[in-house]
């Protein structure tokens, strides 16, 4: 496998999409972790609201964007490949954190339940294309 | 069973987001719970108590009735303290008052390491015990940075001292602050706020600020951070504490005044990075 392609930070910007007006804090309880960011040069837009981790979600779409880039630069763009190597990022990352967490919660919860076994399958991810948005 | 149970949910969420929620419900639960979380879910039952938890930065915030869920401004502007903080002349044993999960001390805690005692403190039982729960929870993520986190049942209207430490430079703080005027829809408060959380974490106003900044000459701090919904509660602070103080406010992402920030000597002017507008 080639090196991972990344983006230098001074390239992007990045915005927080949290959807609804008013004033936010204590008042209101989002689930909302979209990011959005802007390739400053080539003005290209991707978002991740992949999972319901910020932190994630900001790796997410700089992998995308990287991805994105890379395969301007070697001109063999194609929208199938990019989706298909964005699932399986998506599903990494999650497998990688969250199950681990919460396979870690739910044996804390065993106790109560014991049939589990769902948790330990691969759930696949349904969102889609709403997650990369190029903008030109 | 996918579409029926999506359908449940948008009729009271916007789409894409009961297409996001659905699907981290799958992920996370088993799925003879499906039916039954999409269900208080439509009954405006907040995400992280059917999950169970909430991520925090890199941490994951274990969550439960009777205490507040953590929000994304809070999140933000402690990965900005942290970041702020982080390989400068820094601060020694850090308090966390009205603690609530455990969240700001444990995102401190794991970001930045020999800050000697970080401290949390709350006077619900059921915060402080969800607190530890969270501490040993995230003990992966604590390791490396060598701090000694501890959670402890404290008033802050009586200004009670941790038992475990008396000396802190810094005081950071989410306390209520929502006065009860505004505990209403039409005072910006969302539904399942004020259906599921709890009132005692989320009502409160100017006396806080007062018990906050009282709190700061008892424990010997040198800089605090605290999370507001109002200027008025910045202002107040601002006039509360000692004129060589520098003091301002930091806005959220959102472009809303969100934390007031305090320090007294030069040492510690890398806090100015929390500011967007210094207070004279
Ligand atoms: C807005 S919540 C903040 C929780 C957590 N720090 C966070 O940011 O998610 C406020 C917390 O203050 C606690 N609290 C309220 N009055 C208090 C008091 N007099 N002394 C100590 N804690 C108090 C509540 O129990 C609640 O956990």
């Amino acid at each position: 496998m080639p090196p991972r392609p990344k983006v230098s930070e001074l390239e992007i910007e990045e915005k927080f999409i949290k959807g609804g007006s008013g004033n936010g804090g204590q008042k209101i309880n989002k689930t909302n972790s979209k990011v959005q960011l802007k390739h400053i040069p080539t003005g290209i837009v991707v978002t991740s609201q992949a999972t319901r981790s910020r932190d994630q979600n900001r790796k997410i779409a700089r992998e995308i964007l990287a991805m994105k880039l890379d395969e301007m630069e070697k001109g063999k763009e194609s929208r199938a490949q990019l989706l298909m190597a964005r699932k399986q990022m998506v599903k990494r990352r999650s497998k990688k954190k969250s199950k681990a967490k919460y396979r870690k919660l739910e044996e804390e919860k065993k106790t109560e339940s014991e049939s589990n076994v769902e948790t330990e399958q691969e759930t696949t991810i349904v969102d889609e294309d709403e997650d990369i948005i190029v903008v030109k | 069973m996918g579409p029926r149970l999506l359908e449940i949910l948008t009729r009271t969420l916007p789409t894409q987001q009961a297409v996001n929620e659905l699907r981290w419900i799958k992920q996370e639960l088993p799925s003879d719970k499906w039916e039954e979380a999409v269900k208080q879910r439509s009954q405006q039952r907040p995400l992280q108590y059917i999950l169970g938890t909430q991520p925090f930065g890199s941490l994951t915030i274990k969550c439960r009735e009777g205490v507040l869920i953590p929000r994304a401004e809070t999140e933000e502007w402690c990965t900005r303290l942290a970041s702020c903080m982080d390989g400068r002349p820094h601060c020694t044993n850090v308090l966390d008052y009205c603690t609530g999960t455990g969240c700001i001390a444990l995102s401190l805690a794991s970001q930045l390491s020999d800050l000697g005692q970080v401290v949390g403190s709350d006077f619900s039982q059921k915060a402080v015990e969800l607190a530890r729960e969270n501490m040993a929870f995230n003990g992966q993520e604590l390791l490396e940075s060598r701090n000694e986190v501890g959670f402890e049942n404290c008033d802050l209207s009586r200004l009670q001292v941790p038992r475990s430490c008396g000396k802190f430079d810094l005081l950071v703080s989410n306390p209520p602050y929502i006065p009860k005027n505004d505990m209403n829809v039409s005072g910006g408060v969302e539904e399942s706020v004020l259906k599921y959380e709890p009132w005692s974490a989320l009502v409160g106003d100017l006396e806080f600020y007062h018990y906050l900044c009282s709190m700061i000459p008892v424990i010997g701090a040198k800089a605090f951070v605290f999370e507001l919904g109002y200027r008025q509660q910045g202002m107040e602070t601002r006039n509360l504490i000692p004129d060589s103080w520098k003091c301002g406010l930091g806005y959220d992402s959102a472009g809303h005044i969100r934390t007031v920030i305090g320090w007294c000597n030069q040492e510690l002017d890398s806090l100015g990075d929390m500011v967007d507008e210094m207070l004279a």
